[in-house]
């Protein structure tokens, strides 16, 4: 689509009101102002306009997140398929409620914050809950540490060491002393030793062998049990107070969609404050560069004059192409491809809009690749189902078109090819003893595979010369017509030359004239292409561009011709497939068909089909961009445009209207 | 000895097109696997290379298609009873494809990169 350049000064009294109109236009992308201040006299009297975009990014990022606690929290139950709600765009525009909301969103994020505190405190408190577990048969405080005299210490060592062992060594410190145990299992022991109070370090030294080690234990207060069920009653006051955290989350969801409606607003704010950093200006005034549609020019002529503006829009020079933002025009029909230009990338601005070329060669291959009615009629339905539940927009619609487009062809190709849930109807009249033939057929994939072979390749042909014929028209267009003629136009010859000895091979046999007119308009053209590429070669290069043109045109058509033999290879494999699920799925009622049997037949070729169409549903749709973005693209397209993005209003929960 | 003679151009050819599917498929399944390894990278770093990267993936599986193509033209050639000779001439028509498909799906994954890439 042809884009206008536009520069624009304005009074900085009306900047904001000149923003908002610009964001509910949404056909306008505000561009850096290039470089042409810096160095001149105005450098010093402009200054760069700037708003604080990331306070606004973190008032975003709070409001989603509280719509995502909220989701969490207090789930609401969505039907599947439902569209974003609809509000006018001088709503979202607006931001009253604006500071409420944040209070909502930051409450939920706090009660957020202290649930997972809670979390962590009630792990502990549960650990806690563990290591008391050995000690509770001990009625001694854990913190005691002792009589006047007398020392204690609790430890635990290792279940292989034999008590005894560890009795004999301390008495041999002191006979007096002695190891009580308070719990021994296979893992470990849980001991008590009593022992003078100044022995207690050489005692320590004595076990220390058998691996004891004092127990941490000993910083809590009371015995074991009244720590335990001190902590027992903690775990309780916790889950009660993460329960209470919870309930104001879920309290809070009343407000859910004021949090959603605040997010975008707020998102729209972040838009207008990074259109608005791009701009510059003086006390009074503010200047703005961009680009819009050139078919949008009345309309912005209006809104500038209403705000008095000073402005000027101008066609883009040659040498400014590569900073254009490309946007595409589409219709209804050529929409639906805009997923696969995007996927890919963009055309060079100036350069051809590939998608009505694209489009009836992507619909065709795609149905001649799945031929299948059965699964057109699923596909068909599934985008109409879509696009009414769902109001899709922009790249969600390309999609929901190009599934319906893309039916709608599988639907015509498997009338042709007779398939309906591969060769379901033919399966289903034998469970039932009939020898139907099933479902007449055109052509079949399976039957004519040769045929199919060949008619793929024809396609093939034809596609890469519409591909050459765009290059040839660009070409001329931009006064190339040496090059036009001698490259694209030479093949051409050629391909006219193969078609009329073709003809002499195949139908008018007895024509020597017709063939030997062929091969003089063959020889023409080849000649043409090796004068064609001797064109800028240089020296030696001249004698052996011709080779090298020669053998790559070749190659380059073979690869490119035989490429488009996947069209049948997928049509057969698809097809193939589902005959196979078919066949098994009525093995059980070779016999003549019983419930169980029938009911076997209905899950198998449920499951079965599913797993094909979900198969073909994307290999179709890979090898079909791949025929389109390597072979077709290659004849012609220049990519790496820059995609248009306008300041308009873009939303995450809420559909803005006009 | 007759049961070569009887069989054995038949087991043959569908040995030959069996190669034919089987190898290139490998091929191809080994050819994605490398591309699309490469292919993720590129994307988790910049996702609107996405499309690209997805193409460059797919390159690399034509050669299974072709070994599809070509076990499905070889199988209609096959008829109970053939002769050994005719078995053999199925077979040589398809060792091509299923060695060429095997080491070309490999060679070019390694080379599509999702950049920059050949075609086939």
């Amino acid at each position: 689509m042809q884009m206008k350049k536009l520069r624009l000064l304005a009074v900085r009294d009306v900047k904001e009101e000149l923003l908002r109109e610009l964001i509910r236009r949404g056909c306008v992308e505000i561009s850096e102002l290039e470089g042409e201040i810096e160095g001149t006299e105005l450098e010093g009297l402009l200054h760069r306009e700037s708003t604080d975009v990331s306070a606004l990014r973190s008032k975003h990022a709070a409001l989603v997140h509280a719509v995502e606690l909220l989701d969490v929290y207090a789930p609401k139950k969505t039907k599947l398929l439902a569209a974003k709600p609809e509000l006018e765009d001088r709503v979202l525009l607006d931001d009253t409620g604006l500071t409420g909301a944040l209070k909502v969103a930051e409450a939920i994020e706090s009660s957020d914050a202290r649930i997972k505190r809670i979390a962590a405190e009630e792990s502990r408190q549960r650990s806690v809950i563990e290591s008391l577990q050995p000690w509770l048969g001990l009625d001694l405080p854990l913190d005691f540490e002792g009589t006047e005299r007398c020392g204690v210490l609790l430890g635990t060592m290792p279940g292989r060491i034999q008590l005894a062992d560890a009795e004999a060594a301390i008495a041999q410190v002191d006979e007096e002393a002695e190891l009580f145990s308070v719990r021994s299992d296979k893992k470990e022991h849980d001991v008590l030793l009593v022992c003078m109070k100044g022995q207690l370090p050489a005692m320590q030294d004595a076990l220390r062998p058998f691996g004891f080690t004092p127990s941490p234990l000993t910083s809590m207060h009371g015995t074991a049990r009244e720590c335990l069920l001190n902590a027992e009653q903690s775990l309780k006051e916790l889950a009660a107070e993460k329960e209470n955290c919870t309930q104001y989350i879920v309290d809070d969801a009343v407000h859910r969609s004021e949090l959603k409606l605040a997010a975008d607003r707020v998102g729209v704010k972040i838009s207008l404050a990074e259109a608005e950093d791009r701009l510059c200006g003086t006390d009074s005034v503010v200047a703005m560069e961009g680009w819009f549609p050139a078919e949008r020019e009345d309309e912005l002529a209006e809104v500038f004059e209403r705000f008095g503006c000073a402005w000027e829009a101008l066609d883009p020079a040659e040498d400014e192409y590569p900073k254009v933002p490309v946007k595409l025009k589409n219709n209804k029909f050529t929409n639906a491809l805009n997923m696969v230009t995007n996927m890919y990338s963009l055309p060079a601005y100036g350069s051809v809009d590939p998608n009505p070329l694209m489009a009836p060669f992507f619909i065709l291959f795609y149905g001649l690749m799945m031929a299948d009615m059965g699964y057109g009629v699923i596909m068909i339905l599934a985008a109409l189902v879509a696009m009414k539940k769902i109001k899709p927009r922009e790249g969600t619609l390309s999609f929901c078109q190009l599934l319906l487009y893309g039916g709608i062809s599988t639907f015509v190709m498997g009338a042709l090819t007779g398939g309906l849930f591969g060769d379901a109807p033919k399966v289903i009249a034998g469970m039932f003893g009939s020898t139907w033939e099933g479902l007449p057929a055109l052509f079949s994939p399976v039957r004519d595979s040769n045929a199919v072979l060949y008619g793929a390749m024809v396609l093939g042909v034809i596609h890469l010369n519409v591909g050459m014929a765009v290059n040839f028209h660009e070409k001329l267009r931009h006064g190339d017509k040496a090059g036009a003629i001698l490259e694209e136009g030479s093949q051409f010859i050629i391909l006219l030359g193969g078609v009329l000895f073709g003809l002499q091979m195949l139908v008018f046999k007895d024509a020597e004239l017709l063939k030997k007119l062929g091969l003089g308009v063959m020889i023409l053209g080849a000649a043409m292409l090796l004068i064609g590429s001797t064109r800028g070669a240089k020296g030696f290069g001249i004698v052996t561009a011709p080779f090298s043109c020669l053998y790559s045109t070749l190659t380059g058509w073979f690869g490119d011709v035989l490429s488009y033999s996947r069209i049948m290879a997928l049509m057969l494999a698809g097809g193939v497939v589902a005959q196979v699920f078919n066949t098994i799925a009525a093995m059980p009622s070779a016999k003549g068909v019983t419930p169980v049997s029938g009911l076997i037949f209905i899950v198998v070729f449920l499951i079965g089909h599913a797993l094909n169409f979900a198969l073909n549903l994307l290999g179709c749709f890979v090898h079909d961009l791949r025929l389109q973005c390597l072979e077709f693209f290659g004849k012609f397209y220049q990519d790496g445009g820059k995609p248009f993005e306008p300041l308009c209003i873009r939303t995450k929960y809420i559909n803005p209207q006009q | 000895m007759d049961f070569l003679n009887a069989f054995g151009g038949y087991a043959l050819g569908i040995l030959g097109a069996g190669l034919a599917a089987f190898m290139a498929g490998i091929g191809s399944a080994k050819g994605t696997g490398i591309a699309g390894e490469a292919g993720a990278g590129l994307v988790s770093e910049d996702p609107s290379k996405f499309g690209k990267a997805m193409i460059m993936q797919v390159i690399p599986g034509t050669q299974g298609l072709y070994g599809f193509v070509i076990w499905f033209l070889a199988f209609n050639k096959l008829v109970p009873g053939m002769s050994i000779e005719q078995g053999l001439q199925v077979l040589a028509a398809c060792l091509p494809i299923a060695f060429g498909g095997l080491l070309s799906a490999i060679a070019q994954g390694k080379v599509a990169s999702p950049t920059t890439g050949p075609r086939a």
